[in-house]
C-alpha cells in the first residue's frame, strides 16, 4: 500500500506538468490579451506593461520562464489583482474549502440517509419522499435553487442573509451549502438506494435475518457497510467537484472564494491566475482520486495493492 | 421486485393497489406545498413599508456605518489605475492638488489657490496649504506630489494613464526608458518637469501650453505618493493597510473579493467626514446586489437594468430609485478604411434607419437617453442637446432609403454583408439584434453579428478587424478635448476608427493649445458636429448612458450630490458629505 501511494504521488508530477503545458499554450492561443480592454491602452503603455509582467518575450520563452518559476513554487503575478497568485489563492482557498466541505458533509449525510431509508422502505411513503427530493435535487440547477432559496428563505421569511460567508454563522452558511450540496445529495441518494436494494437481496442478509437479528441490526451491521463501496467510489469525485465547482454559488451569494477567480481569470486573460487555479484544481482532483483508491482497500480488505 | 420490511416479501401485484392512495395523497401534498411556496415567494409583500422613501431631511449628523455595493477595484494604486471603480474608491481616500466639484470645475483641495501660470502657458506654479498631514500623522509635502507624478511616468510602474500627463516635460522620455539601466532611469526621473521648490510649492514644466492642465491636477494619476512609505517611484504599491492617506477616509481592512472597510481619517484637512465607517461590499452581479438591498444588507447599490421596469413599478423601490445622466456616449463605430463605410451617404443611411427612441424603450427599459451627439451636452456646452443633430441624422426611414440610393445601393441592391463585432453582454446583444432588424426592415440590408468575449472584442477593435463596432467613450476629465484628442485626429494613439479627416485635424490643431477658452470650446463644438452629423466620423450615435441606483431612505448624500463627476456611485465625488439619519 505504501509503495502504491508513493508511486501515485510521484505520478502527480508528470500529470501536473502535462496539464500546465497544455493550459499554458491553449490560453496563449486564445485571441485577446490581458491588456485588451474597452478603452484601449496606448502602444507604449502596453509595451511597459508587457515588460513589467514579463510578457515581452516569445510564448516559448515565457513557457520556459513559467516552468522555471513553477518549480520554485512561484506562480507569478495576477494582472487583474496586481499581486502574487499564491497570495490570492492563499486568501480565497480557505473559504472555498469551507464551502465545499460543508456542502460535501451535507450531501453525504442527506444523500446516504435518503438512500438508505428509501431502500428499506422500497415503494413506501418514505421511498416516494426520498425519490421526490432526489429528483428535485438532480433536475434543478443550483442557480435556480439559489434564486428560490434567496427569494423565499432570505427575502420572504428573513431567516438567512442574502450575501456573505462567515464560518459558524448559520445565517450565512445554510443557503449556499444547501444550494451547492443538493445536487450531489440527490446523486448519492440514488446510488445508495440502488446499492442498498442490491445488497438487501444477498444471501448473507437472508442468513442474518434467519439467525433472528433485528432488522435494524441487519441493515446497520451487514447491509450499509457492504452497500457503501459504490457510494465511496463517487464520493471522491464529488468532493473534488464541490471544491472546484463553487463558482456559481460563490457568485450568487457574494462569497469571497477561489471559484470566482477561476472563471474571471479566463475572461480577463489573467494568465497567472488561469495557471494557478487550473493547477490547484487539477491537484485537488488527483488527490481525491488517490484517496478514493486508497479507501477501497480500507473498506474492502479483499482489495489489495 | 421485492422489498424488505422485516417480514415476508410482498408480490409486485400487491404494491400498486396498496400504494396508489398513499402515492396520490403524497403527490397532492407535495404539489400543494410546491405551489404555495412559489406563490408566497413570488407574491407581493404586503408588509412593505410605504413610507416616503425620500426620507426626512434635516441637519447632517455625525456617525453611522454604511454598507454599499461596489465592484472590486483592479488596483488601489492611483498611479497605475484606469477603471471607474478604482478611481471611485481612490478619491474617497486620496485627494489631489485640486478636486472636481459638481459643476466639473477644478477647485483647490490640497492646493491653497488656483495655480499661477507663466506668460507662455508652459509653467504652472502651485502653492499648497500649510500643515497638511497624511493619515499616519506624517507631514504631507510638495515632495509627495512630485513622487506621485514620477510614479505615473515610471516605466517600472507602467501607469496606464501616463498619456494624460504626457505634456509634462520629460514624462514620455522616462516612461519609454523600459530597457534602460537603473542609473539612466534615475536621471530621467529627475528630469521629469515637476519640482518641489519648497515644502509647499510645486512647479510644473509643460511641453506646450495646456488650458486643461488644472483639471488634470485633480485627477487620480497626479495624486501624491507617501514618499515616507514608498521610497522609489518604481516600487510596488504597498498593501492598503500599510499605506497612508490624505482623503476624508482611510482603508482599515481589505478582503479580496469580499469587501474593503473605510474609516474616517482624522488627519483630513477639512471638516471630518460625517460617517464613521463605510464598507464597500464587492458584488459584481446586480441581481445579487438587488436581493441584498431588499434584505437591508446594503444601503445603496447600482440598480439591476434587467429589472428596471419592476423596480420603477414597485411602490417602495420605485421611490428609492434614482437615475443620473452620465457622461458616456454609445455609438456604432464604423471602420472608415473599409468600403462602403467610407461613404458618408452610407453612414447617413444607417443612422437615419435607426430608431433610437424605440431602442431605448424596448431594449433598455428606458435606462438611457437617446442621443445623436458624440459629446454629451454638458461637455459640448452651448446649444447642443441630446437630440441636437436629429434633424440631419435622426430616424427617418424615407431619408435613409434615399441616402442609400445616393450611395449607389437602391433598396439595398448590391450592398455587402457587414460584420458587427460585439461582446457577449446583454446591452450589446440587444443593440446588435435591434440594429440588424431595423436595417433589414428599412434598408433591406443584412449584417452578421460576431459575438465574442470582451478581450477578443477589444483585440479585434485595436487590430481594426471589424466593419461595425458598438462602442463609445466615457470621459476621463470634463473637457471636450478628452472626447477628441487621440481618438479621431490623424495618427491619434487610440484612433482605431480609420478616421483621417483634414478639416477635423486642422480645427483640432488650433484648439489643442488655444488658451482662449471661449474660442477653444467653439472649435471643439465644430469638431463635435463633424463627428456626430457631417461627415459623421464617429458613426451613428445611439444614446447617452445614465446610471441607475437604489438608495435607502435615511441615507443622504448620493441623491443630493449626484453629478456627472461621479466615478462609480451617485455623489461619490464628495463622500465626506454623506450622512445617515
Amino acid at each position: 500500500m505504501t509503495l502504491y501511494i508513493i508511486r501515485r504521488v510521484l505520478m502527480l508530477v508528470p500529470l501536473l506538468w502535462a496539464i500546465a503545458t497544455v493550459t499554458f499554450f491553449l490560453m496563449h492561443a486564445v485571441p485577446g490579451g490581458p491588456f485588451d480592454q474597452e478603452k484601449p491602452l496606448s502602444p507604449d503603455t502596453i509595451a511597459a506593461l508587457e515588460q513589467k509582467y514579463a510578457l515581452d518575450g516569445s510564448v516559448g520563452e515565457q513557457y520556459v520562464t513559467f516552468i522555471g518559476n513553477l518549480v520554485q513554487g512561484d506562480l507569478g503575478l495576477s494582472f487583474r489583482q496586481n499581486r502574487d497568485v499564491t497570495d490570492v489563492i492563499r486568501d480565497g482557498l480557505p473559504t472555498t474549502l469551507q464551502l465545499g466541505l460543508c456542502a460535501f458533509v451535507f450531501a453525504t449525510v442527506v444523500g446516504m440517509t435518503l438512500g438508505v431509508f428509501s431502500a428499506v422502505n422500497q415503494n413506501g411513503p418514505l421511498d416516494y419522499v426520498s425519490v421526490f427530493v432526489a429528483t428535485i435535487g438532480a433536475s434543478v440547477p443550483n442557480f435556480v435553487l439559489a434564486t428560490f432559496f434567496v427569494l423565499f428563505f432570505a427575502l420572504r421569511l428573513g431567516w438567512f442573509d442574502v450575501i456573505g460567508w462567515e464560518f459558524g454563522n448559520y445565517r450565512q452558511m445554510v443557503l449556499p451549502v444547501v444550494a451547492l450540496g443538493l445536487f450531489p445529495a440527490a446523486f448519492i441518494a440514488r446510488i445508495t438506494r440502488a446499492s442498498m436494494l442490491e445488497v438487501l437481496q444477498q444471501d448473507y442478509i437472508r442468513t442474518a435475518r434467519a439467525k433472528g437479528l433485528l432488522e435494524i441490526n441487519v441493515v446497520r451491521g451487514h447491509a450499509i457497510r457492504n452497500a457503501m463501496i459504490p457510494v465511496l467510489t463517487v464520493l471522491g469525485p464529488i468532493l473534488a467537484a464541490l471544491i472546484t465547482g463553487t463558482f456559481v454559488v460563490e457568485q450568487y451569494f457574494g462569497i469571497a472564494g477561489i471559484g470566482r477567480y477561476y472563471v474571471e481569470s479566463v475572461a480577463s486573460r489573467d494568465y497567472g491566475m488561469i495557471m494557478g487555479t487550473t493547477l490547484l484544481y487539477a491537484f485537488v482532483i488527483a488527490v481525491m482520486n488517490l484517496l478514493v483508491d486508497v479507501s477501497y482497500g480500507i473498506v474492502n480488505p479483499r482489495i489489495r495493492y | 421486485m421485492a422489498r424488505l420490511n422485516g417480514g415476508a416479501p410482498r408480490t409486485e401485484e400487491e404494491v400498486p393497489n396498496k400504494l396508489s392512495k398513499k402515492f396520490r395523497l403524497l403527490f397532492t401534498v407535495f404539489a400543494m406545498l410546491a405551489i404555495s411556496l412559489i406563490a408566497v415567494a413570488c407574491g407581493d409583500d404586503d408588509d412593505d413599508d410605504d413610507d416616503d422613501s425620500t426620507g426626512t431631511t434635516g441637519d447632517p449628523k455625525q456617525g453611522g456605518e454604511l454598507v454599499l455595493q461596489y465592484v472590486e477595484p483592479e488596483s488601489f494604486d492611483p498611479h497605475w489605475s484606469h477603471f471607474a471603480q478604482d478611481i471611485g474608491v481612490q478619491r474617497m481616500v486620496w485627494r489631489g492638488l485640486y478636486n472636481l466639484n459638481e459643476k466639473n470645475e477644478a477647485v483647490p483641495e490640497m492646493a491653497a489657490e488656483a495655480p499661477q501660470v507663466s506668460s507662455d502657458g508652459k509653467t504652472y506654479t502651485v502653492k499648497m496649504r500649510a500643515g497638511l498631514k497624511w493619515s499616519d500623522g506624517e507631514p504631507l509635502t510638495a515632495k509627495d506630489f512630485v513622487a506621485g507624478i514620477q510614479r505615473t511616468c515610471d516605466p517600472d510602474n507602467a501607469g496606464t494613464y501616463k498619456d494624460t500627463i504626457s505634456n509634462i516635460v520629460g514624462c514620455d522620455e522616462f516612461y519609454s526608458a523600459v530597457d534602460k539601466t537603473a542609473e539612466e532611469k534615475a536621471k530621467l526621473r529627475e528630469a521629469v518637469g515637476v519640482n518641489a521648490t519648497d515644502d509647499t510649492t510645486l512647479a510644473f514644466k509643460l511641453e506646450n501650453p495646456q488650458p486643461t492642465f488644472t483639471l488634470v491636477l485633480a485627477l487620480w494619476m497626479t495624486f501624491p505618493s507617501p514618499s515616507h512609505i514608498v521610497k522609489n517611484s518604481g516600487d510596488p504599491w504597498p498593501a492598503v493597510t500599510e499605506l497612508a492617506y490624505n482623503g476624508p477616509f482611510k482603508i482599515e481592512s481589505y478582503t479580496a473579493k469580499d469587501s474593503a472597510v473605510l474609516v474616517r481619517n482624522d488627519n483630513w484637512h477639512r471638516e471630518p467626514a460625517y460617517l464613521d465607517k463605510v464598507t464597500l461590499r464587492y458584488i459584481d452581479q446586480l441581481d445579487v446586489a438587488e436581493n441584498a438591498y431588499r434584505a437591508n444588507q446594503l444601503q445603496i447599490t447600482r440598480a439591476n437594468l434587467t429589472s428596471l421596469n419592476v423596480i420603477k413599478a414597485d411602490p417602495t423601490l420605485g421611490k428609492e430609485f434614482l437615475q443620473v445622466p452620465g457622461v458616456t456616449s454609445r455609438a456604432v463605430h464604423m471602420n472608415l478604411e473599409r468600403e462602403p463605410l467610407d461613404d458618408y451617404n452610407v453612414r447617413l443611411a444607417l443612422s437615419r434607419a435607426t430608431d433610437r427612441e424605440t431602442l431605448n424603450r424596448v431594449a433598455f427599459q428606458g435606462a438611457y437617453i437617446p442621443s445623436s451627439t458624440w459629446m454629451p451636452p454638458l461637455v459640448a456646452g452651448g446649444d447642443v442637446s441630446e437630440s441636437g443633430y436629429d434633424g440631419t441624422v435622426g430616424f427617418d426611414p424615407e431619408a435613409a432609403k434615399k441616402s442609400l440610393a445616393d450611395a449607389g445601393y437602391p433598396d439595398g441592391d448590391g450592398f455587402p454583408v457587414l460584420t458587427m463585432v460585439i461582446s457577449d453582454v446583454p446591452d450589446r446583444r440587444a443593440t446588435a439584434e435591434f440594429l440588424k432588424e431595423q436595417w433589414k426592415k428599412h434598408l433591406n440590408i443584412d449584417i452578421t453579428v460576431d459575438v465574442v468575449d470582451s478581450r477578443t472584442r477589444s483585440a479585434r477593435f485595436t487590430a481594426m478587424d471589424y466593419d461595425l463596432f458598438p462602442g463609445g467613450w466615457t470621459q476621463d476629465y470634463p473637457d471636450p478635448e478628452n472626447w477628441v484628442s487621440g481618438l479621431f485626429n490623424t495618427g491619434g494613439t487610440n484612433n482605431y476608427y480609420g478616421v483621417s479627416d483634414e478639416a477635423l485635424d486642422e480645427v483640432f490643431e488650433k484648439a489643442k493649445f488655444n488658451t482662449n477658452d471661449e474660442e477653444r470650446r467653439d472649435q471643439y463644438r465644430e469638431i463635435n458636429a463633424m463627428l456626430s452629423e457631417n461627415p459623421m466620423l464617429a458613426g451613428p450615435i445611439l444614446y447617452q448612458e445614465s446610471f441607475n441606483y437604489l438608495i435607502k431612505p435615511g441615507l443622504h448624500g448620493p441623491r443630493e450630490l449626484a453629478a456627472p463627476v461621479d466615478a462609480f456611485l451617485a455623489g461619490d465625488w464628495a463622500i465626506e458629505k454623506w450622512w445617515l439619519e
